[in-house]
């Protein structure tokens, strides 16, 4: 049993393995692309000036209003017909960064509104300017705030991402689909496409996790008072409790 | 507390004409007036504050106090009046870069703190002097420990504002602002969050504050605060001010009913 799976795996794993490097590849851009797009949807949508804000909420509207797949089906089977021919790859990250660009916009919204006026007055009085106050008081702790839904959206992208198997970039999705149809061990084939995305998501939450525990301020969240004075006293490392 | 009771000081007797700023003036609020959308909070409120001046101010939750204090470094706006401070106007239409500079100059105590809970205590005092003065780390660290000393609690300079009782964390905030070097301290009601038995740590380093000439104001209602320290009492009610006065007299023959009213209530238990 176990060595015909151990058969399996260095049958399959490999063809399935340059799927998996798409699918990294694929996250990696789109979550940078989101980051910065959600940052700056989120900075229109929380301006002033009313034009700008409304024209950020119905970009968010129209996207989590409609399904990432028909998103997907838009940008890369729509678009030719204006004349907009995008390699798959291009569409699929675009797909992915603009859907999740709107998410994120309103995740940072939540979190810059989750720190109470007194702080950004603390700062006012100091004499530090408005970007001084965002930078140094109000989005150091909206990042710890937003910390952890930050962490699921990342989880959430890198099963998403299996949607853009349909509009044909050969990631992990699209590679299992492929070799399954291929050889018929869909079983087996899809077992293994499991693995690699337990695998992948398995990783990116470490990372969070590690993430967490760097940004861990003694006092600020319940539980990491009494690790600091642990840590002081010398009975714990510095890993996460 | 060992505070020697001042004179009552000449500029106590509230404003008259509505000249230009002196050279003995720190602040100067004239014909004050200010609107939360059809609320009026203030109401013609004139007030001149002398360098070196103490003040309090109390009044019935409502009456306007923390409002007029924060109109002072313009966190709040106010719709008509002038308020100088240190002979420069304080205007709804000044540039941030002018509003900056004139609250660098002017420190805030907070009923709440409003320390910076992701920054240790030494960084919740050097922030703005990096930022703000662009002194190096190393100079500000010791502007830091300077006034973390001289509030008396140099030992926590490396923990979190999380790790610190109501008491330190005010005497931080106090730390805080000092460390500006500023012209004016403005207290709104900073023991008013604090448990009992942590009340008097705060209004110690405040009382040493006074005795080193610093301008205060401050609104609290810790009256024994303000018969010890302050040159002058102010009491507000309805956005105005009701009665001003010498402590002395402010609380042994107050003038108006109001007044009246109002310290029966705070002074009965």
């Amino acid at each position: 049993m176990l060595s015909s799976l151990i058969d399996d795996l260095i049958t399959f794993a490999p063809p399935l393995a340059q799927g998996a490097v798409l699918t990294i590849a694929l996250c990696l851009v789109s979550s940078v692309l989101a980051v910065a797009i959600g940052l700056f949807v989120c900075i229109c949508r929380m301006s002033r000036n009313r034009v700008t804000s409304k024209i950020a909420s119905i970009y968010i509207d129209l996207i989590r209003g409609t399904p990432l797949l028909l998103q997907l089906f838009y940008i890369y089977y729509a678009l030719p017909d204006i004349g907009i021919v995008l390699p798959a790859f291009i569409a699929g990250v675009m797909g992915l960064s603009l859907n999740f660009g709107a998410y994120l916009a309103e995740l940072f919204r939540s979190g810059i509104q989750s720190i109470e006026g007194g702080q950004s007055d603390a700062g006012s009085a100091l004499g530090l300017s408005k970007w001084q106050r965002m930078r140094y008081i109000v989005l150091p702790q909206a990042l710890r705030n937003i910390y952890p839904a930050l962490g699921n959206y990342a989880l959430v992208l890198i099963k998403e991402s299996s949607l853009v198997a349909v509009i044909s970039v050969l990631e992990l999705m699209r590679a299992g689909e492929l070799l399954a149809s291929a050889t018929f061990e869909a079983m087996k084939v899809y077992t293994i496409v499991a693995l690699f995305y337990l695998a992948i998501s398995y990783v990116v939450a470490k990372m969070f996790a590690m993430g967490e525990t760097a940004l861990a301020v003694p006092g600020m969240w319940g539980t990491a008072v009494s690790r600091d004075d642990d840590r002081q006293r010398g009975q714990i490392g510095a890993g996460p409790a | 507390m060992n505070v020697n009771r001042r004179m009552k000081h000449p500029g106590s007797k509230g404003v008259d004409s509505v000249s230009a700023p002196t050279e003995r003036e720190m602040i100067r609020i004239v014909g004050l007036s200010k609107w939360f959308g059809r609320f009026q909070v203030l109401n013609d409120i004139n007030l001149v504050v002398n360098r070196g001046e103490r003040i309090v101010i109390c009044g019935p939750s409502g009456s306007g106090k923390s409002t007029l204090i924060r109109c002072i470094n313009r966190l709040e706006e106010h719709e008509r009046g002038q308020i100088f401070v240190d002979g420069t106007e304080v205007k709804s239409s000044s540039k941030d870069r002018e509003i900056d500079a004139i609250r660098s100059e002017i420190g805030m105590v907070f009923q709440h703190f409003n320390l910076f809970p992701h920054l240790s205590i030494k960084e919740n005092c050097t922030l703005a002097l990096t930022v703000v003065r662009g002194m190096s780390k190393a100079e500000a660290d010791a502007v830091a420990m300077r006034y973390l000393e001289r509030v008396r609690i140099p030992e926590q300079a490396d923990k979190y504002p999380g790790q610190l009782s109501g008491g330190q964390k005010q005497r931080v905030a106090i730390a805080r602002a000092l460390c500006m070097n500023p012209k004016i301290m403005l207290f709104d009601e900073p023991t008013s969050a604090l448990d009992p038995e942590m009340i008097k740590e705060v209004l110690d380093v405040m009382a040493e504050l006074a005795e080193s000439g610093m301008t205060m104001i401050v609104v609290s209602h810790e009256m024994g605060f303000a018969r010890m320290v302050a040159d002058r009492v102010i009491f507000m009610d309805g956005g105005e001010i009701i009665e001003q006065n010498d402590p002395e007299t402010f609380f042994n023959k107050p003038q108006s009913d109001r007044t009246k009213l109002f310290l029966s209530q705070i002074l009965k238990h």
